[in-house]
């Protein structure tokens, strides 16, 4: 069920350049949001910012909820500026979630950027609910600079992740690409059984889609649009697929990367 | 306290009554699928539905919408799926709603308007017809709102308007309510013609034509370029037409543009407006016009004003 709600905020702070955490006391209303879907936040109640922002969800943890987001706007800074204890606005669960696999499936989880959000809560997921092949996961979670290679400590920490970090900048993890480092996994891989789960940048998906094709990959990645409301209902969000017209707030944020079209 | 009265809310536009006066506009509430689990829809003065035209539409690019100061650019372009479907799979659900249900039409000639309302016409739970002569943002071909001859919008000429008005008017006898752009240089002229074709209210305004650039990659922000602005940014001008035609029209208005609040409801309805539509607000707060309800009955017993039609008009210049 869709909730809107006023919650007090527990802790909101910076855990890298320009990126913040915040954790919402949700009072367990959320603790049945899957991962894939996102929560409508609305800045603050005056008209600057005017309309609500959308944001993965990050963390569901003893009826907590957490966001992870970068600022880079007026919207996000607007969350920043938030104190502990005040209260904000949350609208959510929204969107459709992940697809979890069905038998045993070598599972790679790629995160760009701040893709590592919603990344993240599906490890969480696949962790706790013992989903897939516990011993086969391997984690892609590349950035530009290594200063955003958040969670990485408690990537590191999880047993079950064969974790393999990426910066553009070579001063932590490899050098080089989630999509690099992809492919040359899978190429030493036997891909018949093999499943993607993907979150970041359009410009990551495109790269991605040319590997999934090439190998005949199954992939699942969360797509972003501006949006208006986030529940279906102003058609501000819609973009063409293979499948037609979907609204990525309600019949998305999750896609099959087949069914988009990248132009 | 002053007196608590039931009928203190209640209004009405021609034969159609109000339980109140707050309805939710055109295009920002669908057909009020998605907002039925955020909160008892039954409580709105209103449902005024999405734009339906009589085939299918695809609607514009992505991206379509996006925000300015206090205000949103919305480019949607009258996705819709037609009149059949919305009378096969929309409709069915929303006649279960107790409030009155407004279906907005559109369309590019006569011939559609009236097709569309020969269609409607045999469904029962409809209590009205909203007629959007003033979608600002399509520029790429000719549809809803658009003219053959030129880029006009419908409501931007008087003839056209009066035209399809009373096009709609010779086919039903359910409450007609043309819906008016506010890019015009005299909307009392528009609202006239109105009058004149028959209509039984006017809704004041669709949203205003505008556009944005990003400066990065000199390209416009909006798929379509052009998009319309609505939200807070938009009140103080919608305000001042809705004072404008009812001063001299003599029609109820459905008063719509950057109702964020209860004062703003008030504000239109003490301008001349009989009704307001919110629109934007509820893709902010989808529970905004339920806390309006509430707030505008407040005000009324702690100002001991009776009943609401009292306020309407009641400007003091
Ligand atoms: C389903 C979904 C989940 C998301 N999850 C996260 C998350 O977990 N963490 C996070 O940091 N961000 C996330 N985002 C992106 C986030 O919503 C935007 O960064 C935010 O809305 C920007 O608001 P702003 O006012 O700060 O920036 P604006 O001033 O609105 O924009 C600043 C820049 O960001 C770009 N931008 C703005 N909104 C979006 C958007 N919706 N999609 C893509 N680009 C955008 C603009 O093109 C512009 O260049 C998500 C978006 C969606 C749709
Ligand atoms: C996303 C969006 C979609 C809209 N779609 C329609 C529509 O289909 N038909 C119509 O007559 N008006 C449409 N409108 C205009 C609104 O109904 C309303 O008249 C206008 O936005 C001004 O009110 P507001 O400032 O409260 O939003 C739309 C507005 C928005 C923001
Ligand atoms: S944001 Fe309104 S339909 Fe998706």
């Amino acid at each position: 069920m869709i909730v809107q709600k006023q919650f007090k905020i527990l802790d909101n702070k910076k855990v890298a350049d320009n990126i913040y955490k915040m954790v919402l006391d949700s009072s367990s209303v959320y603790n049945k949001a899957l991962p894939g879907q996102f929560v409508h936040v609305r800045g603050n109640n005056s008209y600057k910012p005017l309309l609500r922002r959308p944001f993965s969800i990050y963390k569901i943890d003893s009826g907590n909820m957490s966001i992870l987001y970068k600022v880079v706007g007026e919207g996000t800074f607007c969350l920043s500026q938030h104190k502990n204890n005040e209260k904000i606005d949350v609208l959510g669960p929204l969107g459709n979630h992940f697809v979890m696999p069905e038998g045993k499936k070598k599972i790679f989880f790629i995160a760009g950027g701040m893709g590592i959000a919603p990344i993240s809560f599906l490890i969480d997921f696949f962790v706790e609910k013992k989903v897939g092949m516990m011993d086969n996961i391997k984690v892609i979670f590349g950035v530009r600079k290594s200063e955003e290679l958040i969670l990485k400590d408690d990537l590191k920490k999880n047993k079950y992740l064969d974790l393999h970090l990426l910066t553009e900048d070579g001063k932590e993890g490899k050098k080089g690409t989630t999509i690099e480092c992809f492919e040359n996994l899978i190429k030493k891989e036997d891909n018949s059984n093999c499943l993607v789960y993907a979150a970041g940048p359009i410009a990551m998906f495109r790269a991605l889609k040319k590997i999934c094709d090439f190998y005949g990959i199954p992939a699942q990645v969360t797509y972003e649009n501006f949006m208006g409301c986030g529940i279906g209902a102003c058609l501000g969000c819609v973009i063409n697929t293979k499948n037609g017209q979907k609204r990525v707030c309600k019949d998305g944020p999750v896609f099959h990367i087949d069914e988009l079209i990248w132009e | 306290m002053g007196m608590m009265n039931n009928d203190i809310l209640k209004t009405n536009i021609a034969e159609m009554g109000l339980k109140n006066p707050v309805l939710v506009s055109s295009g920002t509430f669908g057909y009020a699928e998605e907002y039925k689990e955020l909160f008892d829809v039954n409580k709105l003065g209103g449902i005024i539905t999405k734009t339906i035209t009589l085939k299918p539409k695809k609607g514009n690019a992505s991206p379509r919408i996006m925000e300015t100061p206090c205000g949103v650019i919305n480019s949607i372009g009258l996705q819709n799926p037609g009149v059949d479907d919305f009378i096969k799979n929309k409709m069915p659900k929303l006649k279960e709603i107790d409030t009155a249900i407004i279906v907005s039409i559109g369309g590019s000639d006569t011939e559609e308007f009236e097709e569309i309302v020969r269609r409607l016409e045999k469904v029962r739970g409809i209590d009205g017809l909203e007629i959007n002569l003033s979608c600002p943002n399509i520029i790429s071909e000719l549809v809803t709102g658009f003219t053959e001859e030129s880029n006009l919008l419908i409501a931007q000429d008087a003839y056209l308007t009066f035209e399809k008005v009373r096009a709609v008017r010779k086919l039903t006898k359910r409450t007609i309510i043309p819906k008016l752009s506010p890019n015009v240089t005299d909307m009392v002229s528009i609202a006239r013609s109105c009058y004149d074709a028959g209509a039984d209210a006017i809704s004041i305004a669709n949203t205003y034509s505008a556009m944005a650039i990003d400066i990065k990659t000199r390209k416009p922000f909006l798929g379509n370029i052009i998009g319309g602005l609505s939200g807070p940014a938009i009140k103080p001008l919608t305000l001042k037409f809705v004072w404008e035609v009812s001063q001299t029209i003599d029609l109820p208005i459905i008063a719509s543009g950057g109702i964020m609040n209860y004062k703003d409801a008030l504000e239109f309805i003490i301008a001349g407006a009989r009704a307001v539509a919110v629109g934007t607000g509820n893709i902010i707060d989808p529970k905004l016009s339920v806390e309006i309800i509430k707030e505008i009955e407040k005000y009324l017993n702690e100002n001991n004003i009776s009943s609401i039609k009292d306020l309407e008009g009641a400007i003091e210049t």
